[in-house]
This record gives structure tokens, sequence and C-alpha cells, in this order.
């Protein structure tokens, strides 16, 4: 009976310890080092450029937004730490936008309209949704799990990456890197 | 078996408030463990109220399918000794509303909404101080009740005090008070990430948004959805913050989510009579909703 107590400890334990591990990515933050005026999808470099059109048929390119901080987030409908973290995104996003001027831009990969438009508005997401339909920009940015963010000052320089799902402060605490001027 | 993407980010969402929140809930739960046992062990007429103050959150939120059945034999003792009085039902809640968990959990999100608990709290109090003896209030006072000893393994033997320092019990009780924090608090945080993952924002926003002045008036009917595991129900506020709750809503939602649950109401209405518990539900709601009200129209932002 105590065996059985403990198993029903010990079990639930694990399965919590996973969705942490599984929600958890390397967290390549912007370290001291001096910025890199070269192109790479790397903390310290500057972002690869892209143009790219949104579900809605708007062209999209990274280089307009420049003067301004930028989350660029890959993610996917099927994606389930995607899914949790889009309600903090956006409320990060419409704490910011008018303050601070801050853009995102959320790159859905390999995937139609209809199921992102649907998706998006079930949702109520608002920021812009570029569709990278040939997976091209994934690869550009060297994406390999999702959801993967790159947060982009004002000058274009990434300062912080994350892989993996975002909480509130985990979010916060990267957009805090870009939000200044 | 793959389990469908909602329902791992459901998972994902519970484990996210379960870490926002759990160290302030694990914090509380050793205070309270450490006070208590202390107190227990001395002793004396003095420590009475903050035995009471503890002790409130346990009153009604006792889970029955406890895995560790805590040594609260103080716990017997103290109900035991509260007379049933609408008085006491105001000072129990406002104990709740200023408990070591519901403060903590509040500081987490922000000190303007730990302020204003510990104001609500004191008032609370002070209500139940002086509302009896100083306004004639024509309400019926719940005919005293015998008091309905709970079911645990300390109610079976015989009342003889536990040692708290003895090897074991310490970690018993300790492990009893996370259980009752932890194992109705999943349950809020079911409810908060249900709303986080599916509920769209503008849903919430038409209703307790910016703007909109019935938001703090309505608001505290969620709480009817919430268990009392004081702390927990916070997960429930972060999520309607986050969905775009304004300030005098989630203040609203901050002050009656640990007073005005479902099942909290069930066990107050048993033990003060129906009418001292409905007067005192109509009160808080709308104590909750002017003060809502009020912050919305002067425009604080809780910056949550």
């Amino acid at each position: 009976m105590k065996r059985n107590r403990w198993l029903i400890v010990v079990i639930p334990l694990l399965i919590f310890l996973s969705l942490v591990l599984a929600a958890c990515g390397d967290n390549a933050e912007a370290n001291s080092g001096k910025l890199v005026p070269e192109i790479a999808p790397r903390v310290n470099y500057l972002a690869p450029d892209f143009q790219l059109k949104d579900y809605q048929g708007n062209q999209v390119r990274l280089s307009n937004f420049k003067g301004k901080p930028v989350l660029i987030n890959f993610w996917a409908t099927w994606c389930p730490p995607c899914r949790a973290e889009m309600p903090e995104i956006e409320a990060a996003y419409r704490k910011y936008k008018e303050k601070y001027g801050l853009v995102v831009l959320g790159i859905d990969a390999r995937e139609d309209n209809s199921s992102v438009k649907k998706y998006v508005e079930d949702g109520g997401y608002s920021w812009d949704m570029p569709m990278d339909y040939e997976g091209t920009i994934v690869a550009n940015y060297g994406v390999a799990a999702f959801p993967t963010s790159f947060f982009v000052d004002r000058q274009g320089y990434i300062r912080a990456t994350q892989i993996g799902g975002m909480d509130k402060k985990g979010l916060e605490d990267r957009l805090t890197k870009i939000l200044q001027d | 078996m793959r389990l469908p993407p909602d329902v791992l980010a459901l998972l994902i969402k519970i484990k996210d408030y379960f870490l926002v929140l759990g160290p302030a809930l694990l914090i509380a739960a050793s205070l309270k463990t450490a006070v208590l046992a202390a107190i227990h062990t001395r002793p004396s007429n003095r420590w009475k109220p903050l035995e009471k103050y503890l002790q409130a959150p346990s009153a009604i939120s006792s889970s029955p399918f406890t895995l560790f059945s805590p040594q609260w034999l103080w716990l017997e003792q103290a109900i035991s000794r509260l007379a049933i009085s609408p008085k006491n039902l105001w000072l129990e809640a406002g104990a709740l509303v200023v408990s070591p968990a519901a403060l903590l959990t509040a500081l987490v999100l922000s000190p303007l909404l730990l302020i204003l608990r510990i104001g609500v709290g004191v008032a609370l109090a002070l209500l139940g101080q002086a509302a009896w003896s100083n306004f004639r209030l024509t309400l019926a006072i719940a005919k005293p009740k015998p008091v309905v000893a709970r079911k645990s393994s300390a109610s079976s033997t015989p009342t003889t005090a536990l040692n708290p320092w003895q090897p074991g019990n310490l970690l018993k009780a300790w492990l009893g008070e996370l259980d009752q924090y932890l194992s109705w608090g999943l349950y809020n945080f079911l409810v908060a990430a249900l709303l986080t993952i599916f509920v769209p924002l503008r849903i919430i926003e038409n209703w307790f948004g910016p703007g909109q002045l019935l938001g703090p008036v309505l608001i505290p009917l969620l709480a009817l959805l919430l268990i009392p595991a004081t702390g927990s129900e916070m997960a429930l506020v972060l999520a309607l913050f986050t969905k775009g709750a304004s300030t005098g809503s989630g203040v609203a939602a901050l002050l009656t989510f640990p007073l005005l649950t479902g099942i909290g109401l069930v066990e107050w209405q048993r033990r003060y009579g129906l009418k001292p518990t409905l007067m005192f539900a109509l009160l808080i709601w709308i104590g909750a909703a002017v003060i809502g009200f009020l912050i919305d129209a002067v425009g604080i932002n809780a910056n949550v």
C-alpha cells in the first residue's frame, strides 16, 4: 500500500518533469559580447532579411521594420507549445506595441492559408503571420524545432533566442533586451 | 498513443501556472507548518489569533482525496473553539484573503495587488469585529450547529496532542499542508489553462476588458467554478489578465475568487447558516465590483 502511494506521487512527478524538459529549449541568451555586423541567425549578429506574404496576401519584409523591436516567432498549428505560448505573446504584443512599437512576425511553417486563418481567428491573435510555404526562411534561420523565437533589436541585431515555448516571465525577460532604445 | 496538440498545450499551460505559483504555495505551506508546529508545542492564549488566522484556509479547503492524512489535531481543536456567529464568517473571510498563500501569490503578480489584498483583508476583519456590535443588521443568526469532525486518521485516535517534532510527524504535517494547497490547486490551474488555451481573447475583452463597465460586476461569477485552495485561484486571475481583462475586473476577481467559490459557500452555509452566508456573498460581490469599477474609472493599471 505504501509502495502504491509512492508510485502515485512519483509517476505524476515524472510526467511533470518531462513536460518541463519538453517545453524548455536551449536558451541562447545575449551575452555581453560585442555585436558582430554580419548576417547570421545567431545572437549578436544581424538577423537575415526575408520577404514573405501573410495569409491575407500582404507583403511582409523584415527590413521594413528597422528602427522597431521585432519578435520573429516560427510556429505551426500542430505544435502544442506554440499553442500554449501564443496567448502570452498576444498579451505582450498588446502591452508593448503602442508604447515601444513592438512588432511580432509569426512565421508559419509549411502550412496552408485556410488552416492558419482559422487558427488565428479562433485564437484572436492580432500580429502579422507571414507564410513560409516552402520552408526557405525556416531553413535560413536554422530552425530545427517549433516554436523558435528570435528577438531583434531596433538596429537589426538578434539579442536573444528561444527554442521551445516561453512562459510569461521568459517572454518578458527576453523582450526587455530589445524594447529599450 | 499521441496526445492531441490541444491537450498537450493544456498540460503545458498547467505546468506554467504551477511553476509561476508553485514556489509561493510551497513557501506558504512550509511557513504555516512551521509556525503551527511551534505554536502547538508552546500553547498559549496569546497565539490563538495567529493560530486561527493560519487555520482559516484549511477550514474550507481540506481535500477528501488527500494522500497524506495530516496530523491536524490542532485543527480539530481550532474548529471546536469557533463560535457559530456571522462575525466569525467575516473574520474567517478576512483571514483567507490575507493568508500567507494568498499574499505570496498576489505578490507574484503585482505589488499593487498585494497591497489591495492586505487592505481588503484588514477591512473584512474590522467589519467582522465591529459590524455586529455597532450595527443592527437584521440577520437571522444561525442556530449553533454541532461541529462536524473532519474525516481524518487523527479523528479516530484519542485526542492526545501529537508532538510535531517527533520524527515523521512534521514531514507528514507539511505534506498534508502541501496536499491541501496543491490537490485542489491543480483543478484551479486546469480551469485557468482551459481559459487561456480555448477562450478567444475577444470574448474576455468584450466582457471584462477596459471600458466594460459590467466587467467588475460579472467577473466574480467565475469564482463559482473554482475550488477553495487559497493561492491557486491566482492562476485564473493571471489568465484573465493575459486575455485582456482590465485592472478593475482583475482586482474584483482577485478579491472574490478566494471567497465566493461554490464549495466554499456551501461549507460556510453549513456552518453559519444560509442568510448570513448569502448576505456575506452579496456584500463581498458588491464591494469588489465597486472597488473594481473605481479602479477602472481612475485609470489605475496594475501592469500585470
